[in-house]
Protein backbone atom coordinates (compact mmCIF):
# COMPACT_ATOMS: atom_id res chain seq x y z
CA UNK A 1 0.00 0.00 0.00
CA UNK A 2 1.50 3.21 -0.99
CA UNK A 3 1.70 5.76 2.15
CA UNK A 4 2.43 9.19 0.54
CA UNK A 5 1.75 12.00 2.59
CA UNK A 6 0.26 15.40 1.38
CA UNK A 7 4.00 16.77 1.38
CA UNK A 8 5.08 14.72 -1.68
CA UNK A 9 1.91 17.52 -3.87
CA UNK A 10 4.85 19.54 -3.04
CA UNK A 11 7.59 17.63 -3.23
CA UNK A 12 6.67 16.01 -6.69
CA UNK A 13 4.57 18.39 -8.41
CA UNK A 14 4.68 16.83 -12.01
CA UNK A 15 3.58 13.42 -11.83
CA UNK A 16 -0.09 13.04 -12.21
CA UNK A 17 -1.80 9.63 -11.12
CA UNK A 18 -3.65 7.51 -8.14
CA UNK A 19 -2.44 6.46 -5.12
CA UNK A 20 -3.93 5.29 -2.07
CA UNK A 21 -3.44 7.12 1.41
CA UNK A 22 -3.80 5.87 4.61
CA UNK A 23 -6.67 8.32 5.95
CA UNK A 24 -6.05 8.64 9.30
CA UNK A 25 -2.17 10.23 8.16
CA UNK A 26 -4.06 11.85 5.76
CA UNK A 27 -6.53 13.64 8.50
CA UNK A 28 -3.33 14.97 10.23
CA UNK A 29 -1.86 16.34 6.63
CA UNK A 30 -5.16 17.80 5.33
CA UNK A 31 -4.19 21.06 6.40
CA UNK A 32 -0.59 20.97 4.81
CA UNK A 33 -2.78 19.72 1.55
CA UNK A 34 -4.99 23.24 1.60
CA UNK A 35 -1.66 25.02 2.43
CA UNK A 36 0.25 23.62 -0.40
CA UNK A 37 -2.65 23.53 -2.97
CA UNK A 38 -2.47 27.21 -3.21
CA UNK A 39 1.14 27.26 -4.52
CA UNK A 40 1.56 24.01 -6.38
CA UNK A 41 -2.25 24.19 -7.47
CA UNK A 42 -3.67 20.94 -7.86
CA UNK A 43 -7.16 18.87 -8.39
CA UNK A 44 -7.81 16.09 -6.44
CA UNK A 45 -10.84 13.78 -6.32
CA UNK A 46 -11.52 10.94 -4.15
CA UNK A 47 -14.16 8.22 -4.00
CA UNK A 48 -15.56 6.71 -0.93
CA UNK A 49 -13.61 5.24 1.80
CA UNK A 50 -13.00 1.59 3.25
CA UNK A 51 -12.24 0.34 6.22
CA UNK A 52 -9.49 -1.92 6.93
CA UNK A 53 -9.22 -2.01 10.83
CA UNK A 54 -10.61 -0.26 13.68
CA UNK A 55 -8.78 2.48 12.92
CA UNK A 56 -7.68 2.40 9.56
CA UNK A 57 -9.60 3.40 6.58
CA UNK A 58 -8.36 3.12 2.87
CA UNK A 59 -9.73 5.56 -0.01
CA UNK A 60 -8.53 6.25 -3.73
CA UNK A 61 -6.87 9.69 -4.25
CA UNK A 62 -6.69 11.10 -7.83
CA UNK A 63 -3.67 14.28 -7.55
CA UNK A 64 -3.35 16.11 -10.56
CA UNK A 65 -0.64 18.82 -9.99
CA UNK A 66 -1.30 22.03 -12.49
CA UNK A 67 1.46 23.70 -13.71
CA UNK A 68 2.75 27.06 -11.54
CA UNK A 69 6.04 29.24 -11.58
CA UNK A 70 7.37 31.73 -8.95
CA UNK A 71 9.85 34.15 -9.26
CA UNK A 72 12.44 35.12 -6.91
CA UNK A 73 15.03 38.38 -7.41
CA UNK A 74 18.43 37.03 -7.31
CA UNK A 75 19.50 41.07 -6.10
CA UNK A 76 17.73 43.94 -5.06
CA UNK A 77 14.52 44.58 -7.45
CA UNK A 78 15.66 48.23 -8.33
CA UNK A 79 16.60 49.69 -11.72
CA UNK A 80 18.46 52.70 -11.01
CA UNK A 81 20.45 55.36 -13.28
CA UNK A 82 21.88 58.82 -13.47
CA UNK A 83 21.73 60.69 -16.21
CA UNK A 84 23.01 63.17 -17.99
CA UNK A 85 24.45 61.64 -20.13
CA UNK A 86 21.80 59.03 -21.69
CA UNK A 87 22.73 55.40 -19.74
CA UNK A 88 21.47 51.97 -20.42
CA UNK A 89 21.70 49.43 -17.04
CA UNK A 90 22.92 46.86 -20.22
CA UNK A 91 25.21 44.98 -19.47
CA UNK A 92 25.64 44.29 -16.06
CA UNK A 93 23.06 46.80 -13.98
CA UNK A 94 19.59 45.14 -14.67
CA UNK A 95 17.55 43.48 -12.50
CA UNK A 96 18.36 39.56 -12.71
CA UNK A 97 15.42 36.96 -11.23
CA UNK A 98 14.82 33.49 -11.29
CA UNK A 99 11.86 31.51 -12.20
CA UNK A 100 10.95 28.49 -11.09
CA UNK A 101 8.08 26.07 -12.07
CA UNK A 102 6.85 23.00 -13.71
CA UNK A 103 5.87 24.31 -16.91
CA UNK A 104 6.00 26.34 -19.56
CA UNK A 105 6.49 30.23 -18.23
CA UNK A 106 5.71 33.19 -19.96
CA UNK A 107 6.75 36.64 -18.99
CA UNK A 108 6.27 40.34 -19.64
CA UNK A 109 7.43 43.50 -18.11
CA UNK A 110 5.15 47.09 -18.32
CA UNK A 111 5.39 50.35 -16.47
CA UNK A 112 3.13 51.77 -14.16
CA UNK A 113 2.59 54.58 -16.01
CA UNK A 114 3.65 55.92 -19.46
CA UNK A 115 4.89 59.08 -21.60
CA UNK A 116 5.02 60.15 -24.89
CA UNK A 117 7.78 61.36 -26.76
CA UNK A 118 7.71 63.01 -29.84
CA UNK A 119 10.10 60.60 -32.30
CA UNK A 120 10.50 58.19 -29.54
CA UNK A 121 6.79 57.34 -28.98
CA UNK A 122 5.66 55.27 -25.97
CA UNK A 123 8.07 54.91 -22.99
CA UNK A 124 7.97 54.39 -19.20
CA UNK A 125 7.67 57.26 -17.40
CA UNK A 126 9.09 58.08 -13.87
CA UNK A 127 8.15 61.55 -11.92
CA UNK A 128 9.23 63.93 -9.67
CA UNK A 129 6.97 66.80 -8.51
CA UNK A 130 5.10 66.78 -11.80
CA UNK A 131 7.82 66.28 -13.83
CA UNK A 132 8.66 63.18 -16.20
CA UNK A 133 11.58 61.59 -17.45
CA UNK A 134 10.91 58.83 -20.12
CA UNK A 135 12.62 55.02 -19.73
CA UNK A 136 13.17 52.18 -22.15
CA UNK A 137 12.52 48.73 -21.27
CA UNK A 138 14.50 45.83 -22.51
CA UNK A 139 13.18 42.59 -20.74
CA UNK A 140 15.59 39.31 -21.30
CA UNK A 141 13.96 35.71 -20.93
CA UNK A 142 15.78 33.51 -20.27
CA UNK A 143 18.99 35.77 -20.30
CA UNK A 144 21.35 32.84 -21.05
CA UNK A 145 20.29 30.45 -23.94
CA UNK A 146 20.72 26.13 -23.54
CA UNK A 147 20.34 24.01 -26.38
CA UNK A 148 17.15 24.39 -27.81
CA UNK A 149 16.33 27.32 -25.90
CA UNK A 150 17.72 30.26 -26.57
CA UNK A 151 18.10 34.03 -25.29
CA UNK A 152 14.96 36.05 -25.84
CA UNK A 153 14.76 39.63 -26.10
CA UNK A 154 11.15 41.80 -25.64
CA UNK A 155 10.68 45.67 -24.97
CA UNK A 156 7.94 48.46 -24.87
CA UNK A 157 5.88 48.50 -28.39
CA UNK A 158 6.07 51.81 -28.43
CA UNK A 159 3.19 53.00 -30.77
CA UNK A 160 0.66 51.86 -27.40
CA UNK A 161 0.66 51.84 -24.11
CA UNK A 162 1.72 48.65 -22.57
CA UNK A 163 3.74 45.49 -21.68
CA UNK A 164 6.81 44.88 -23.43
CA UNK A 165 6.28 42.34 -26.48
CA UNK A 166 6.45 39.96 -27.65
CA UNK A 167 5.48 37.85 -24.45
CA UNK A 168 8.54 35.57 -23.57
CA UNK A 169 7.68 31.82 -22.90
CA UNK A 170 10.62 29.36 -21.87
CA UNK A 171 9.81 25.88 -20.60
CA UNK A 172 10.82 25.38 -17.61
CA UNK A 173 11.20 21.17 -18.09
CA UNK A 174 14.18 21.33 -20.31
CA UNK A 175 16.41 23.37 -17.05
CA UNK A 176 15.18 21.49 -14.28
CA UNK A 177 12.34 23.59 -13.79
CA UNK A 178 14.52 26.96 -13.27
CA UNK A 179 15.60 29.97 -15.62
CA UNK A 180 16.75 32.92 -15.00
CA UNK A 181 16.18 36.06 -16.44
CA UNK A 182 16.92 39.66 -16.29
CA UNK A 183 15.38 43.42 -16.88
CA UNK A 184 17.06 46.64 -18.21
CA UNK A 185 16.62 49.89 -18.28
CA UNK A 186 17.38 52.82 -20.67
CA UNK A 187 17.17 56.73 -19.79
CA UNK A 188 18.00 59.88 -21.29
CA UNK A 189 18.00 63.69 -20.55
CA UNK A 190 16.48 64.15 -23.86
CA UNK A 191 12.90 61.76 -23.19
CA UNK A 192 10.68 65.21 -21.68
CA UNK A 193 7.47 66.03 -22.70
CA UNK A 194 8.13 69.49 -24.09
CA UNK A 195 11.81 67.90 -24.83
CA UNK A 196 13.15 70.15 -22.36
CA UNK A 197 16.12 69.54 -19.86
CA UNK A 198 14.41 67.93 -16.52
CA UNK A 199 15.17 69.72 -13.80
CA UNK A 200 17.67 67.98 -11.20
CA UNK A 201 16.67 65.21 -8.91
CA UNK A 202 15.64 61.35 -8.60
CA UNK A 203 12.31 60.35 -10.83
CA UNK A 204 10.49 57.39 -9.19
CA UNK A 205 8.99 54.70 -11.65
CA UNK A 206 7.86 50.70 -11.56
CA UNK A 207 7.90 48.56 -13.48
CA UNK A 208 5.17 45.11 -12.71
CA UNK A 209 6.66 41.67 -14.26
CA UNK A 210 3.91 39.13 -15.22
CA UNK A 211 4.72 35.58 -14.95
CA UNK A 212 2.20 33.10 -15.95
CA UNK A 213 2.19 29.00 -15.34
CA UNK A 214 0.69 27.76 -18.93
CA UNK A 215 -0.51 24.47 -19.92
CA UNK B 1 -32.11 11.07 6.56
CA UNK B 2 -31.85 13.71 3.91
CA UNK B 3 -31.52 16.79 6.44
CA UNK B 4 -28.08 15.01 7.54
CA UNK B 5 -26.60 14.07 4.22
CA UNK B 6 -23.80 16.18 3.91
CA UNK B 7 -23.59 18.37 0.54
CA UNK B 8 -21.10 16.64 -1.19
CA UNK B 9 -23.83 13.16 -1.16
CA UNK B 10 -25.24 14.97 -3.98
CA UNK B 11 -22.49 14.46 -6.19
CA UNK B 12 -20.70 11.59 -4.49
CA UNK B 13 -21.70 7.86 -4.02
CA UNK B 14 -22.73 7.83 -0.22
CA UNK B 15 -20.64 5.84 2.38
CA UNK B 16 -21.00 2.12 1.91
CA UNK B 17 -21.58 -0.04 4.91
CA UNK B 18 -18.62 -0.29 7.36
CA UNK B 19 -17.43 3.46 6.49
CA UNK B 20 -17.32 5.93 9.51
CA UNK B 21 -18.08 9.53 10.06
CA UNK B 22 -14.35 9.75 10.01
CA UNK B 23 -14.56 8.74 6.37
CA UNK B 24 -16.75 11.53 5.58
CA UNK B 25 -14.49 13.73 6.79
CA UNK B 26 -12.05 12.67 5.14
CA UNK B 27 -13.95 12.93 1.93
CA UNK B 28 -15.30 16.21 2.49
CA UNK B 29 -11.59 17.70 2.78
CA UNK B 30 -10.77 16.24 -0.45
CA UNK B 31 -13.55 17.74 -2.05
CA UNK B 32 -12.56 20.61 -0.17
CA UNK B 33 -9.44 21.13 -1.82
CA UNK B 34 -10.27 19.99 -5.02
CA UNK B 35 -13.27 22.94 -5.39
CA UNK B 36 -10.39 25.54 -3.90
CA UNK B 37 -8.04 24.30 -7.11
CA UNK B 38 -10.96 24.20 -9.07
CA UNK B 39 -11.74 27.52 -8.08
CA UNK B 40 -8.45 29.02 -8.15
CA UNK B 41 -7.45 27.97 -11.35
CA UNK B 42 -10.50 26.95 -13.76
CA UNK B 43 -11.32 23.40 -15.09
CA UNK B 44 -10.03 24.27 -18.54
CA UNK B 45 -6.55 25.19 -19.68
CA UNK B 46 -4.76 26.13 -16.78
CA UNK B 47 -2.67 29.82 -16.46
CA UNK B 48 -1.66 30.84 -13.09
CA UNK B 49 -0.47 34.39 -13.28
CA UNK B 50 1.57 36.20 -10.23
CA UNK B 51 3.03 39.86 -10.51
CA UNK B 52 6.37 41.52 -8.90
CA UNK B 53 6.97 44.81 -8.63
CA UNK B 54 10.35 46.68 -9.48
CA UNK B 55 11.01 50.39 -8.60
CA UNK B 56 12.94 52.86 -10.86
CA UNK B 57 14.27 55.73 -9.97
CA UNK B 58 16.27 58.29 -12.40
CA UNK B 59 18.99 60.68 -11.09
CA UNK B 60 18.93 63.51 -12.94
CA UNK B 61 21.79 65.81 -12.37
CA UNK B 62 22.01 69.58 -13.32
CA UNK B 63 22.93 69.47 -16.70
CA UNK B 64 23.95 72.62 -19.57
CA UNK B 65 25.09 73.47 -22.73
CA UNK B 66 26.22 76.83 -24.38
CA UNK B 67 26.19 77.78 -28.18
CA UNK B 68 27.50 80.33 -30.55
CA UNK B 69 26.13 80.43 -33.37
CA UNK B 70 28.65 83.17 -34.99
CA UNK B 71 31.25 81.05 -33.25
CA UNK B 72 34.38 82.60 -30.82
CA UNK B 73 37.20 83.78 -32.96
CA UNK B 74 36.65 87.09 -33.82
CA UNK B 75 38.46 90.14 -35.55
CA UNK B 76 38.78 93.40 -34.17
CA UNK B 77 39.11 95.83 -37.30
CA UNK B 78 41.20 99.34 -36.92
CA UNK B 79 40.60 102.09 -39.11
CA UNK B 80 42.99 103.77 -41.04
CA UNK B 81 40.98 107.08 -40.41
CA UNK B 82 41.52 106.75 -36.21
CA UNK B 83 40.60 109.38 -34.29
CA UNK B 84 42.35 110.96 -30.91
CA UNK B 85 39.15 109.22 -29.33
CA UNK B 86 39.72 105.66 -30.26
CA UNK B 87 35.90 105.86 -31.21
CA UNK B 88 35.90 104.08 -34.28
CA UNK B 89 37.04 100.41 -33.22
CA UNK B 90 33.56 99.27 -33.91
CA UNK B 91 32.79 96.67 -31.15
CA UNK B 92 32.52 92.78 -31.64
CA UNK B 93 29.20 90.86 -30.67
CA UNK B 94 29.22 87.34 -29.54
CA UNK B 95 25.58 86.22 -29.51
CA UNK B 96 25.13 82.80 -27.30
CA UNK B 97 22.49 80.84 -26.58
CA UNK B 98 22.10 78.59 -23.30
CA UNK B 99 20.48 75.63 -22.15
CA UNK B 100 19.90 73.99 -18.77
CA UNK B 101 18.01 72.39 -15.99
CA UNK B 102 19.56 74.29 -13.15
CA UNK B 103 20.95 77.76 -12.15
CA UNK B 104 23.93 78.20 -14.66
CA UNK B 105 27.07 80.42 -14.29
CA UNK B 106 28.83 82.21 -17.62
CA UNK B 107 32.13 83.50 -17.68
CA UNK B 108 34.43 84.49 -19.68
CA UNK B 109 38.49 84.90 -20.32
CA UNK B 110 40.98 85.93 -23.13
CA UNK B 111 43.51 83.32 -24.36
CA UNK B 112 46.27 85.31 -23.78
CA UNK B 113 46.81 88.74 -22.20
CA UNK B 114 48.63 92.02 -22.31
CA UNK B 115 49.13 94.57 -19.93
CA UNK B 116 48.69 97.76 -21.93
CA UNK B 117 50.48 100.95 -21.24
CA UNK B 118 47.70 102.81 -18.51
CA UNK B 119 48.30 99.74 -16.33
CA UNK B 120 45.59 97.81 -16.90
CA UNK B 121 45.29 94.00 -18.40
CA UNK B 122 43.81 93.36 -20.96
CA UNK B 123 42.83 90.63 -23.55
CA UNK B 124 45.82 90.38 -26.61
CA UNK B 125 44.61 90.53 -30.40
CA UNK B 126 47.47 89.62 -32.76
CA UNK B 127 47.85 92.42 -35.82
CA UNK B 128 48.02 91.18 -39.57
CA UNK B 129 51.74 90.86 -39.92
CA UNK B 130 52.02 87.51 -38.28
CA UNK B 131 51.58 88.66 -34.64
CA UNK B 132 54.32 91.90 -34.36
CA UNK B 133 51.54 94.14 -33.15
CA UNK B 134 49.36 93.29 -30.63
CA UNK B 135 46.40 95.34 -29.60
CA UNK B 136 44.17 95.01 -26.04
CA UNK B 137 40.54 94.43 -25.92
CA UNK B 138 38.15 93.83 -23.15
CA UNK B 139 35.53 91.49 -22.67
CA UNK B 140 31.78 92.61 -21.96
CA UNK B 141 29.87 89.84 -20.93
CA UNK B 142 25.79 90.40 -20.46
CA UNK B 143 23.93 87.70 -19.08
CA UNK B 144 21.01 87.20 -19.35
CA UNK B 145 19.34 89.50 -21.91
CA UNK B 146 16.14 89.43 -23.55
CA UNK B 147 16.28 88.13 -26.98
CA UNK B 148 19.03 86.46 -29.16
CA UNK B 149 20.06 89.98 -31.20
CA UNK B 150 20.27 92.15 -28.26
CA UNK B 151 23.06 94.22 -28.87
CA UNK B 152 22.85 97.05 -25.94
CA UNK B 153 26.27 97.99 -25.07
CA UNK B 154 26.25 99.43 -21.44
CA UNK B 155 29.29 102.56 -22.60
CA UNK B 156 32.27 102.61 -24.10
CA UNK B 157 33.38 99.15 -22.16
CA UNK B 158 36.56 100.63 -20.95
CA UNK B 159 38.08 99.12 -17.86
CA UNK B 160 36.77 100.03 -14.61
CA UNK B 161 33.62 101.78 -16.21
CA UNK B 162 30.67 99.51 -16.35
CA UNK B 163 27.82 100.36 -13.89
CA UNK B 164 27.15 97.57 -11.28
CA UNK B 165 24.47 95.68 -12.88
CA UNK B 166 23.92 91.47 -11.95
CA UNK B 167 23.83 90.74 -15.52
CA UNK B 168 27.27 92.86 -16.53
CA UNK B 169 30.76 91.54 -16.14
CA UNK B 170 33.93 92.67 -17.92
CA UNK B 171 37.88 91.67 -17.63
CA UNK B 172 38.91 92.85 -13.85
CA UNK B 173 41.62 94.73 -15.53
CA UNK B 174 44.14 94.04 -12.24
CA UNK B 175 45.24 90.85 -13.56
CA UNK B 176 44.98 88.09 -16.50
CA UNK B 177 42.05 86.59 -14.81
CA UNK B 178 39.06 86.07 -16.53
CA UNK B 179 35.49 87.73 -15.71
CA UNK B 180 33.54 87.18 -12.50
CA UNK B 181 30.35 84.61 -13.07
CA UNK B 182 27.06 85.89 -14.12
CA UNK B 183 24.40 83.24 -12.87
CA UNK B 184 20.93 83.05 -14.23
CA UNK B 185 18.09 80.39 -13.99
CA UNK B 186 18.16 77.76 -17.31
CA UNK B 187 15.24 76.00 -15.83
CA UNK B 188 13.25 79.13 -16.57
CA UNK B 189 13.09 79.02 -19.48
CA UNK B 190 13.82 76.83 -22.50
CA UNK B 191 16.53 78.59 -24.00
CA UNK B 192 18.30 81.96 -22.18
CA UNK B 193 20.66 84.40 -23.91
CA UNK B 194 23.60 86.19 -23.88
CA UNK B 195 25.94 88.20 -25.37
CA UNK B 196 29.64 88.79 -25.12
CA UNK B 197 31.10 92.19 -26.60
CA UNK B 198 34.92 92.76 -27.65
CA UNK B 199 35.89 96.68 -26.69
CA UNK B 200 39.30 97.98 -27.88
CA UNK B 201 40.61 101.20 -28.11
CA UNK B 202 43.41 102.57 -30.64
CA UNK B 203 45.93 103.17 -27.78
CA UNK B 204 45.46 100.01 -26.10
CA UNK B 205 48.93 98.22 -26.82
CA UNK B 206 52.19 98.00 -24.75
CA UNK B 207 53.95 101.11 -25.35
CA UNK B 208 50.28 103.20 -25.73
CA UNK B 209 51.00 104.04 -29.17
CA UNK B 210 47.72 103.54 -31.41
CA UNK B 211 47.81 100.23 -32.98
CA UNK B 212 48.37 100.13 -36.96
CA UNK B 213 45.30 100.18 -39.09
CA UNK B 214 44.14 96.47 -39.54
CA UNK B 215 42.49 93.26 -38.23
CA UNK B 216 43.34 92.19 -35.14
CA UNK B 217 42.66 88.27 -34.38
CA UNK B 218 41.52 87.04 -30.93
CA UNK B 219 40.35 84.33 -28.98
CA UNK B 220 38.28 83.91 -25.92
CA UNK B 221 37.48 80.82 -24.14
CA UNK B 222 34.00 80.87 -22.28
CA UNK B 223 33.00 79.05 -19.31
CA UNK B 224 29.53 77.73 -18.04
CA UNK B 225 28.82 76.14 -15.09
CA UNK B 226 25.48 74.18 -13.28
CA UNK B 227 25.09 73.99 -9.78
CA UNK B 228 24.74 69.95 -9.07
CA UNK B 229 23.11 68.81 -6.30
Amino acid sequence: MAMKNAQSIAAAPARIGSREVNVSKFLHQAGRVLATAGLVGCTISAGHAQQITASEYQTNINVQVLPFAMLDFIDSPLLALTIPPAVSTIPAKGVRFRVTGNASATMTAEPSAFIYIEGERFMGRADLNGESVGYKLELRFPAVGILGSPPQYAALPGFTQGATVPPLSVDLTMSAGQRDGVLHMEASHQWTEDGGLPRPGVYVGNVTLTLTADY
Amino acid sequence: LARDRPAYDLTTPRPGPGSSRLADRVVRVLLMVAMICLTSWGSGAFAASATATVGVTIKVESSASIDFPEGLDFLIEVPANKSPRGATIKPVRIPFTVTGSSLVQVQAAAEAYLQIADGFVAGRALGPDGGMQQLGYNIIVQFPVPSQNYSGLPGRGGFGTLPPKPNLASLPGNAPAPTPALTADAASKPQIYGTLHIVAEHNWTASGAYANPGKYRGRITVTLTTDNQ
